[in-house]
């Protein structure tokens, strides 16, 4: 069902869903914050929000494989997905075996105590709950995407883990998707008690079909004393997506973020994870590696608040630029936040003449007694580069493939296995169409 | 200019007469105005870079650029599997070059820079070898060592040696059995390894 998008559309939406009042009313306050909202400055490139639609996805929807772009099937082919598995990736439908595999995992989860629900479902089965994180971190007016997300928002994960609770395997969404596709604002949870552990992987190996142009998730992340997260974005939307997600994460006490995120689909995204460092001790660090292919705009970065003592950030980005990337850091380092230490370090590798790097750090040290380091760089595929390469029995394309990968290293050695390779044949790929 | 199967060829000529780009030009890539490069009794003129290294030409560069990229790598990218099987019969070079496979190559000093060259030549075991200045800015050890290197070549897969050079030294070691001397972009002289001897006592005039 494609709606246009409207108040109406948001009150249609709330009664599908059969929500509350006090959801309703947040969608609708948050409508309205969003018609009145200007975009925001950062913004490197708009939708055009007049054809915008917003997809209501009806139970038991499917599209069907001719309906899948080009494109994205030959993506499919080129990753050597068995027929199944692309339909399936491309969210045509359910495989019996990997349902069997989720039911298994999903066991496991229950008996540690871990909730992992999609947040429709946790809204509805511990109202109570949900209501005690939902829009806690992200505010519906934080900025007018975000205002947006919270007026259409379906979808999305809830995870809960348990005190002391060390999650041994990667959760991904992967799962959910199998179970219920993925919405366009889809609202992911994730809370882990004192001492928990969890690996989390968020988005999909694959390049995910998607209808909607324009995709608004939020992330809030609660993470208490001793807690560690490791939350991996592997993004991959076909590129008719702008994208632009809001995710936050609070930290007590010792507690730790790593934010991985690989952006290498859509057309337009714009997303700088954010952490809180609200406890003495805790850290975060982000692994970005952003690939704009031809004809696509990419911003990454990081939003970094030094709140308490000792509390320690590195941000590395590694941009690959063909069209256009830009590295957007904001690291505040607040009075009191004595022994703070931020780090962070941007490479950017343009790949052809034309391509665009940009880089824009923002600092604001209120502490003296901390410190602050950052460092640039760029590189290029120049001619002698390629000339020494080639001499060494390598083809352009062949060429520009070890330089690129040789780049993105540092960041594709935290991806696991599975998705560093497969994020390695999609920049191959795409370098390949460059060459031609 | 004629090189023959196995031989060893000397390249001499002062600073500017064209022997670096002599060597980038039967490597390709170095455009050429006039002339023909044939291997083997096949023309190459038109062949890539990447076919040239293909049919077994190699040259050891003066200058290794800065490659985000580590040897281990590069040569996966150019071998696949069988790179780690080939690397592993060089065992002993890798430890006598100081060859650090899994850095990055970026910041190596001039002699790590040669080292690489000459490891990377005794790794693709060429018919045809260009060592453009393999001795330049090297300690007496690392000479050593890469006149070492060269000496297990030849007696490995002997290879036709073109050497290019401002140092006669090196020929005390290796020894030519042809030499050129260019100047301006031609040859301005050619015969046999007492044409060393010469220019040692009166110099390039």
């Amino acid at each position: 069902m494609i709606k246009e998008i409207s108040k109406e559309s948001v009150e249609e939406l709330s009664k599908e869903k059969g929500e509350d009042s006090w959801m309703l009313n947040l969608r609708l306050r948050a409508f309205e914050n969003f018609e009145k909202s200007k975009d925001p400055k950062w913004l490197i490139a708009k939708p055009n929000l007049k054809d915008l639609t917003v997809f209501l996805k009806k139970e038991g929807t499917k599209t069907s494989w001719e309906e899948i772009p080009k494109e994205i099937k030959k993506t499919y082919e080129a990753l050597n997905l068995p027929e199944v598995e692309k339909k399936y990736l491309a969210g045509l439908g359910v495989q019996e075996d990997s349902l069997v595999i989720y039911r298994k995992i999903k066991e496991q989860l229950e008996k540690m105590g871990v909730i992992h629900l999609s947040s429709d479902e946790a809204y509805k089965e511990h109202p109570e709950f949900f209501k005690k994180y939902f829009s806690k971190l992200v505010s519906i007016y934080d900025n007018k995407y975000a205002s947006l997300h919270y007026a259409f928002w379906s979808g999305g994960t809830f995870l809960y883990v348990p005190r002391n609770v060390k999650v041994q395997f990667p959760i991904s969404t992967y799962f959910r998707l199998m179970i219920e596709g993925e919405g366009q604002f889809e609202h992911t949870i994730i809370v882990l008690e004192p001492g928990a552990e969890l690996t989390y992987i968020e988005g999909c190996s694959a390049p995910l079909f998607t209808k909607s142009s324009l995709h608004a998730g939020v992330v809030e992340i609660f993470l208490n004393e001793n807690s560690h997260l490791r939350f991996i974005t592997i993004q991959n939307w076909s590129k008719n997506v702008y994208n632009f997600p809001t995710k936050r994460a609070i930290l007590r006490k010792n507690a730790k973020i790593e934010w991985i995120t690989a952006d290498i689909g859509s057309k337009v995204n714009v997303v700088y994870p954010m952490s809180i460092l609200s406890g003495e001790n805790s850290s975060s660090s982000n692994f970005m590696l952003t690939f704009s292919p031809k004809n696509t705009k990419k911003e990454g970065g990081a939003k970094v608040i030094h709140a308490s003592k000792n509390t320690s950030s590195t941000i590395i980005s590694k941009s690959i630029s063909i069209g256009y990337t830009s590295f957007r850091s904001m690291i505040r380092i607040n009075p009191g936040a004595k022994n703070s230490k931020a780090r962070s370090v941007c490479d950017t590798f343009l790949v052809e003449k034309n391509s665009v790097g940009k880089t824009f750090p923002h600092f604001e040290i209120l502490e003296k007694e901390s410190s602050v380091a950052h460092e640039a760089s760029v590189s290029t595929m120049d001619k002698e580069k390629l000339n020494y390469l080639e001499a060494k029995g390598l083809s352009e394309k062949e060429a520009l493939e070890v330089m690129v990968h040789g780049f993105a290293v540092d960041v594709l050695e935290k991806v696991p296995l599975e998705y560093s390779v497969e994020i390695r044949k999609i920049l191959s790929l795409e370098i390949g169409k460059k060459v031609g | 200019m004629k090189f023959e199967d196995s031989k060893v060829y000397a390249i001499l000529g002062p600073n500017g007469s064209g022997k670096t780009t002599l060597a980038k030009a039967i490597m390709g890539i170095q455009k050429i105005s006039k002339g023909k490069i044939f291997f083997n009794s096949k023309d190459i003129t038109k062949l890539s870079p990447e076919k040239r290294a293909k049919l077994g030409i190699f040259l050891g560069f003066q200058q290794t650029p800065e490659l985000e990229v580590s040897l281990q790598n590069l040569l996966f990218a150019i071998d696949g599997e069988k790179a780690y099987e080939k690397i592993n019969k060089l065992k002993s070079f890798v430890e006598e070059l100081d060859i650090d496979l899994k850095r990055e190559l970026i910041g190596l000093s001039g002699g790590e820079k040669k080292k690489l060259e000459l490891f990377e030549f005794l790794y693709m075991q060429p018919k045809f070898a260009i060592l453009d200045e393999p001795d330049s800015g090297v300690d007496i050890d690392s000479f050593k060592k890469i006149v070492k290197a060269i000496d297990f070549a030849r007696k490995e897969f002997n290879p036709t040696l073109v050497i290019i050079s401002h140092y006669e030294n090196i020929f005390n070691y290796i020894e030519p059995s042809f030499v050129y001397v260019l100047k301006d972009g031609k040859v301005a002289k050619s015969g046999g390894k007492e044409l060393i001897e010469s220019i040692k006592r009166y110099g390039y005039e």
